[in-house]
């Protein structure tokens, strides 16, 4: 690719989008810059099996010619930058097939409301980023595009399911990637690839009506290579949306002010592992080392934790109950033909008592409880995303973690889900790289709606471990082990 | 008693307003509502509890603080006695369920709910009455027995704010809280000739309880106008830690707005839900005139509903888990203590399967779709608060109306739990008296979080109604028949 491509590449997102409203760029600029990055890089990582590079040209013309532009005073107006957007969301008129076979071919008739957002707040879609089926999964293979490695050595998971996104970052083939979060999707492939995932809260960002419509376990989020650029992404896909009946009011004040003013409130607690899961050494000392930085600049990080017991007891039967609300008409319109990752959860779902099904939901009360008591003595909680650095790509899920055996697929991932239950915000960035040069990501979570505290504070971390710098990268080979 | 007499007839807008002045004391007003609760209680039983030395205490706390009272930092209420209900606890004060289990609980910790109006400056004065665990549409209980309607001390007063709805409509005091699952917030409103207001989940904060994310159950304002609604919706919304679905208060008060309210331009109105409610035929006619009411502010009045087919299966189901998530332990425990409705009640949720209730989200998610498309075409859905007008006290409930028979203690309030499996807001406001003198009241539903709208719209009809004012009132002996 040229070296004009190659540098706006490597532009911020909110570079990107001052150029465009500068007129120093135009989005088709953009568009041919991304889609070049694409064609150089993706056959090494496969993040972005579905393309629709004429469709964004054609977007970004009206754009140009002064049209669709209803929006541009709006804090979140991006100017015709392009996005991916992930395999789980429509995109009218483009391929959409969830990951999943049965889909293969599908085109989806319209647009999702939160693609329409996009599209009205000047977001060009220019790509579909790669899935598990479903999303089932916390790494991102599926039978009809394969895996997607992770840039840094692409013979490991890139995690998922929000792995293409995540994936597409790092590799600079965009600026700004969706995903999707029900048990830590848009943090665990962001610590696995060395990038940005924020995890809003549940009706902060539109969703389509669905099945689960009042169900506040998952959510649809912003993905960048830097905490700045996912504030920017968070302005442009939240807001007030009736037709989400968990929609929040707008703010006052956009998320890019908060991302703008890197500063810390004075109680930070740290904990390796959230007081229950199994996490690997090199994971702990990682994290633990990043949350050190933040000492002596205007807050106390201790050691401490909510007592998170029970936390894979109250999430799994939840979890299994939102797949039933979601994904029974489509396993039971094709059966045999869907994801044991998908059609296993849901038949334990049918098998559940309300008895069981109301002892999780107390439980999560309990836990809840618990979590918002300690945010009385502590402003923010700052632990690992994932108990482990990324694994070899061709297992679901790594056989081992600290020396126990994994249990199950979600073992994992543990901290990521716990964090679900409670309903606060989490944002996911880089802490670190193994000895191995893996990528090691944190976790900083707030009280319930506080993004805004949690762009502050992963605004100064980011200064503070200058990781955000070394992104985008190449795609590298390496071993599995 | 002349001055007392006065101070029980001011809207609590007029006493928040001298007692900001200092024109009067929270002492006095304490003293003239005991003096009219110690009139009227004896005939309607609707304060069964009274805290009036905490209450005093709390009162001369504030008034301690004269100055900082000056600037408006005594909150919204400014020291105006209040009631709760009593499924509310209140720290030092009885509080029993309306449940001869809890006959005797006196509790430490006060609900996030009466927290936050406390630091508002409300006062709390008393409990008010409430079926057991606020189960069922008539106010009576093992504990204190019946709370009866001041309109025809022979019927009724609704439930299960019954005591609240009561305690304005006879002037005990200016402002009383309640709850709504199936309607408990506008059933008595509708039979006791007030208003009141279940809003969003979320947009008021209550518990902490055992079922921690349950959004089909509310807290919320009831008072003697909509004014007065408004304000004390002010001094009850708002974000806490405790509770993981309430939502930060709006940027523009709901008492601004009321001050200067804009009309609705199109609202439905719907005397039997499309059909899918039974609804007696005086109580039909009498919604459809006052619906008419809004053109003479400028709305647009359509016959038109949503579909409701299923809403009321739905319900069951949700409502049925309901029971087994929050109180199954307990009615293990303690079986023969509960009424034979709350055992048939959790019952029924244990015979469920999980699966059942994954059904009834689905469902309720499909009819809150249908409420999204009826509110693109309309402001606002008004239709019957309550399918009767207030029955006979000695009816434990109605068990047919127009025809239709109903098997259980929970379909005659259809009306209301329909909209509750929304979650939508809605209110009920009076809008007329039947041939022999019993109040009915007009629902108004507006889209999610958009209690600015409704309570807009419920001023401008409030005054074109020509029915405010007309309260309170000393009970009134009558007749079941």
């Amino acid at each position: 690719m040229t070296a004009g491509a190659d540098e706006l590449i490597r532009l911020t997102a909110r570079e990107a989008v001052a150029r465009l409203k500068r007129r120093e760029l135009t989005p088709l600029d953009l568009v041919e810059a991304a889609a070049a990055r694409i064609e150089a890089v993706d056959g090494a990582v496969n993040a972005l099996p579905i393309r629709c590079f004429d469709r964004a040209r054609d977007y970004a013309k009206r754009l140009m010619e002064g049209k669709g532009r209803e929006r541009e005073d709006h804090p979140g107006w991006l100017a015709g930058l392009p996005i991916a957007v992930k395999d789980l969301i429509d995109v009218e008129g483009v391929r959409s097939t969830f990951g999943c076979p049965v889909f293969a071919d599908r085109i989806a008739p319209k647009s999702d409301p939160l693609v329409l957002r996009m599209e009205e707040r000047g977001g060009i879609v220019l790509a579909r980023s790669n899935t598990p089926e479903y999303g089932s999964l916390a790494t991102t293979w599926n039978p009809i595009f394969g895996h997607t490695s992770n840039p840094w050595n692409t013979s490991l998971t890139c995690g998922g399911s929000s792995g293409g996104a995540a994936a597409a970052l790092a590799a600079g083939e965009v600026w700004l990637a969706h995903g999707t979060d029900i048990a830590g999707s848009l943090r665990i492939p962001a610590s696995c690839c060395s990038i940005v995932g924020l995890r809003p809260s549940f009706g902060r960002v539109p969703r389509a009506i669905s099945g689960r419509a009042f169900n506040p376990l998952a959510v649809q989020g912003p993905m960048a290579r830097n905490v700045g650029d996912v504030a920017l992404f968070l302005d442009h896909l939240a807001g007030y949306f009736p037709d989400d009946p968990l929609t929040l009011e707008d703010r006052a004040e956009p998320f890019a002010r908060a991302a703008a003013e890197p500063s810390l409130p004075p109680r930070i607690a740290f904990s390796p592992d959230l007081g229950f899961a199994p996490v690997a050494p090199e994971v702990r000392e990682i994290c633990a080392a990043a949350a050190r930085r933040l000492e002596g600049h205007g807050a106390v990080v201790e050691q401490a934790s909510p007592d998170m017991a029970g936390a894979e007891e109250a999430f799994m039967p939840l979890y299994q109950m939102s797949l039933l609300l979601d994904r029974q008409e489509v396993v039971e319109q094709h059966p045999g033909r869907i994801a044991p990752a998908i059609v296993e959860p849901l038949e334990a779902a049918k098998r559940m008592t309300t008895v069981e099904l109301a002892a999780a939901e107390r439980a999560r009360a309990a836990i809840v409880v618990r979590f918002n008591e300690f945010f009385r003595t502590h402003d923010l909680l700052i632990a690992p995303t994932v108990s482990v650095p990324p694994f070899d790509k061709e297992l679901r899920a790594p056989a081992e973690i600290d020396g126990q055996p994994s249990r199950y697929d979600f073992h994992w991932i543990a901290l990521s889900y716990a964090v679900v239950l409670t309903g606060c915000p989490a944002l996911a960035m880089p802490a670190g790289f193994t000895a191995d040069g893996r990528p090691v990501g944190l976790q900083i979570i707030a009280r319930p709606r506080d993004e805004a505290a949690l762009l502050r504070a992963g605004a100064l971390l980011e200064q503070l471990t200058g990781l955000a710098e070394r992104v985008p990268i190449e795609p590298r080979t390496g071993a599995a082990a | 008693m002349a001055a007392s007499a006065e101070l029980i007839r001011l809207t609590a807008r007029e006493a928040v307003h001298r007692l900001s002045k200092g024109e009067v004391t929270p002492l006095e007003l304490i003293d003239a509502a005991v003096a009219r609760i110690e009139e009227v209680e004896p005939t309607v039983h609707a304060l069964p509890t009274l805290c009036v030395e905490r209450a005093r205490d709390h009162a001369r706390r504030l008034m301690q603080n004269r100055a900082v009272l000056q600037g408006g930092a005594r909150g919204w209420l400014a020291g105006l006695p209040i009631a709760i209900k009593d499924l509310n606890e209140v720290a030092g004060v009885r509080t029993t369920h309306g449940s001869p289990i809890f006959a005797d609980h006196v509790p430490q910790k006060s609900d996030v709910v009466v927290e936050r109006l406390e630091a508002n400056g409300g006062v709390v004065l008393a409990k008010s009455n409430t079926p057991e665990f606020g189960a069922g549409g008539n106010t009576f209980n093992e504990v204190f027995g019946e709370t009866l309607n001041p309109w025809n001390t022979a019927l009724t007063c609704g439930g299960s704010s019954g005591g609240a709805a009561v305690s304005l409509a006879t002037g005990e005091v200016w402002l009383a809280h309640g709850s709504d699952h199936g309607g408990s917030l506008r059933t008595p409103a509708s039979f006791c000739s007030v208003v009141g207001l279940r809003p969003s989940p979320g947009r008021v904060p209550h518990g902490p309880g055992a079922y921690a994310f349950y959004d089909m159950s509310v807290n919320g304002p009831m008072a003697r106008n909509v004014g007065d609604l408004a304000l004390f919706l002010d001094a009850m919304a708002g974000q806490v830690l405790a509770d993981p679905l309430s939502t930060p208060a709006p940027a523009s008060s709901y008492s601004e707005l009321v001050a200067s309210p804009k009309p609705p331009k199109r609202v439905g109105f719907t005397a039997d839900f499309g059909g899918a409610v039974a609804v007696e035929p005086e109580v039909r006619e009498i919604c459809a005139r006052a619906a008419k009411r809004f053109a003479d502010f400028g709305a647009e009045v359509e016959e038109a509903s949503p579909d409701f087919t299923g809403a009321m299966d739905a319900y069951h189901v949700i409502r049925a888990f309901s029971f087994v998530a929050s109180r199954w332990p307990l009615i293990e425990q303690h079986r023969d203590k509960f009424k034979p409705e709350i055992v048939w009640n959790a019952e029924r949720g244990l015979k469920m399967t999980a699966a059942e209730f994954g059904a009834a989200q689905r469902t309720r998610s499909a009819i809150y779709q249908r409420m999204v498309d009826f509110f693109a075409e309309y402001d606002l859905l008004l239709c019957p608060a309550a399918s009767v007008p207030p029955f006979d006290v000695k009816k434990r409930w109605v068990e047919e109306i127009d025809g239709r028979r109903f098997d259980n203690y929970v379909d005659w309030m259809s009306a209301a739990c329909v909209i509750s499996l929304t979650s939508c807001p809605a209110a009920s406001i009076p809008c007329g008296f039947t041939a022999d003198g019993r109040p009915v009241g007009l629902q108004i539903v507006a889209p999610m979080r958009d209690e600015a709208s409704l309570l807009q719209a419920a001023a401008l009809f409030e005054e074109a109604s020509g029915l405010a004012g007309q309260l309170p009132i000393d009970p009134r002996p009558g007749t079941a028949s």
